[in-house]
């Protein structure tokens, strides 16, 4: 298993797509983190690290779970699949391994992402006089754990339809448009903008404090866990059974 | 002791097609076995049912007596090239290798010999998305090469390749099997195989329609026969017309309709005859395996 995950990681070191992905994210997040400090005019009770959260919360679950579904689905679009489950025939270790892989990358790339945001919010606070230092550790945490487990969604979603774009479009479209629109629907309204994809993921970046319409930070955490530990279960099942012909 | 590859009963529907069916056949340990048939008659998918990446519809296929998926150690027991390239376009030849070794824990000193042995060390820094159709071949076969492997699994590949490489994989193939491992090639001309394989597995629409040595197939022509020439030939006709062969000719050479060489060369040793020249003569082998598979059919239907 071990050699596995060691050739997963190898994989997504050694295509381009995945390294720019990774220096996207981490461009986006330090060169806006650093403007949006130095520049906006925070007043008495903003606190700089929420408006960082809730601005950068969604882009870089986006970014984790294209990561995901990418290291999944480029082996079918390119093939690589067959000459890879023969070295690996057991489908269900090498999906496993794959995630691991990337769910160590995703934690280095939400921890980094982490750590900017609260260090630029802490540097420019302290220069500035804002309140730098509010959700510093709640945002740090949100940050790793959230882009693992939607890097892990991202996996699971890759597993379930092994169709790059399919999977791409698919779970974008769904996670920050559909979602949002059924979400208005009377009897949904009351909890799929809470309990969905997107509620549970800005809960778990930690800046909501006490709010009602989120929940706590840990248990948007475990639920999240749930979601992708479910969409990866179903999708280890399909792909037991599929044939692969190219 | 299980046969190094056995198929049997193995069927797969697609659908309404059915790709495979009831297909049965052994490959043995020493021996390169051509897996013959046109287009769309099924090879790929057996390939494929083999070694586990498509689920048969019924029936079953092992790998010294196991299925491919329950091998303890898969990549120094089969090592397989299938149709296709296969290759991540921005990922080098080398790195390519290097994840398929890595993930079977093999060492990078191996993935540089099998680049010296395919030719392809002074590409291999490069994108795969540039090589050429040989190229992905070449990198395919060293990936099967990897773990040293007992059976080896080949789906054309002979596709792509110039005059030196084809002949160059045909030797290695000899060599791979006269060291005691096992071959199965497939390919849609006879004629490639002629010269590397010693038994075929002919397939059309699915199904088996012969499994023979080749020198047997090859016997079977449609009006073939042996040509014999020299002082003794007279004598020869006379002796095989009696044994009931149909002989044509002349007193200086004689054609034999209905004998294999092998035959007619013992019924001269038997007589001690004098004779300069014996040729098997009749049908190319492409009229042998246009027969075996049902006339001109197959190409696109
Ligand atoms: N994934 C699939 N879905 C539907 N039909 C398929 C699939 N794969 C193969 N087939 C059909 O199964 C039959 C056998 O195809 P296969 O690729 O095994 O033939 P082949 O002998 O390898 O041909 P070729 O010489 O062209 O490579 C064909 O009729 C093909 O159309
Ligand atoms: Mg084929």
């Amino acid at each position: 298993m071990i050699n596995v995950v060691n050739s997963e990681l190898f994989k997504l070191r050694t295509t381009r797509t995945f390294l720019a992905l990774f220096g996207i994210a981490l461009a986006i997040v330090l060169v806006a983190s650093i403007c949006i400090c130095a520049f906006v005019n925070f007043n008495g009770e903003d606190v700089s690290n929420e408006i960082l959260g809730i601005v950068f919360g969604p882009i870089v679950r986006a970014l984790a779970l294209v990561i995901g579904i990418l290291a999944v689905t480029n082996e079918f679009r390119h093939g690589t699949i067959t000459p890879t489950l023969l070295v690996v025939p057991d489908r269900v270790r090498l999906m496993l391994s794959k995630l691991v892989a990337v769910l160590a990358l995703a934690l280095a790339l939400g921890f980094v992402s982490g750590a900017i945001m609260v260090g630029s919010s802490a540097i420019f606070g302290e220069l500035r006089d804002f309140d730098g230092s509010q959700y510093a550790g709640a945002l740090l945490i949100g940050m790793t754990v959230g882009t693992a487990l939607n890097a892990a969604l991202g996996v699971g979603v890759g597993v379930l339809v092994r169709n790059q774009v399919g999977a791409i479009v698919g779970i974008l479209i769904y996670g920050f448009i559909l979602e949002d629109l059924i979400g208005l629907i009377p009897w949904v309204r009351d909890w799929l903008p809470k309990y969905g994809l997107g509620g549970v993921s800005n809960a778990l970046s930690g800046v909501y404090g006490d709010d009602a319409d989120f929940l706590s930070q840990p248990v948007a955490g475990l639920l999240l866990a749930l979601y992708a530990a479910i969409v990866m279960a179903i999708g280890l099942v399909v792909m037991r059974r599929r044939d692969v012909t190219a | 002791m299980a046969h190094a590859i056995e198929v049997a009963g193995l069927t797969k529907h697609f659908g309404p097609v059915k790709a495979v069916d009831d297909l049965s056949f052994t490959v043995d340990e020493g021996r390169v076995t051509g897996f013959l048939g046109p287009n769309g008659a099924g090879k790929t998918t057996t390939l494929r049912m083999l070694l586990g990446l498509v689920n048969p519809t019924s029936g079953s296929a092992t790998v010294l007596g196991q299925p491919f998926p329950a091998l303890r150690d898969p990549v120094h027991t089969v090592g397989a090239v299938l149709d296709g390239g296969m290759l991540h376009p921005g990922r080098s030849g080398r790195n390519h290798l290097r994840t398929l070794a890595k993930a079977s824990g093999i060492g990078s000193q191996r993935v540089e010999e099998l680049l010296q042995l395919v030719a392809l060390a002074d590409a291999a820094h490069r994108r795969a998305g540039g090589y050429s159709l040989g190229m992905r071949q070449r990198l395919g076969l060293a990936a099967a090469l990897l773990g040293d492997p007992k059976v080896l699994v080949l789906d054309e590949p002979a596709n792509g390749l110039d005059p030196q490489g084809i002949r160059w994989l045909r030797d290695f193939l000899r060599q791979l099997a006269s060291e005691g491992r096992a071959v199965l090639i497939s390919s849609h001309q006879l004629a490639e195989l002629g010269q590397t394989a010693d038994d075929v597995v002919v397939i059309a629409k699915g199904r088996s329609v012969a499994q023979a040595p080749l020198q047997d197939i090859m016997s079977r022509a449609r009006g073939g026969g042996v040509r014999v020439a020299g002082p003794d030939v007279r004598r020869l006709g006379d002796i095989l017309y009696q044994a009931g062969a149909r002989v044509s000719g002349d007193p200086t050479q004689i054609t034999v309709a209905d004998r294999t060489g092998e035959e007619v060369g013992r019924v001269i040793a038997e007589h001690q005859l004098v004779i300069s020249e014996l040729v098997p003569i009749g049908a190319s082998l492409e009229d042998v395996y246009f027969e075996l598979t049902g006339g001109g059919a197959g190409g696109p239907s």
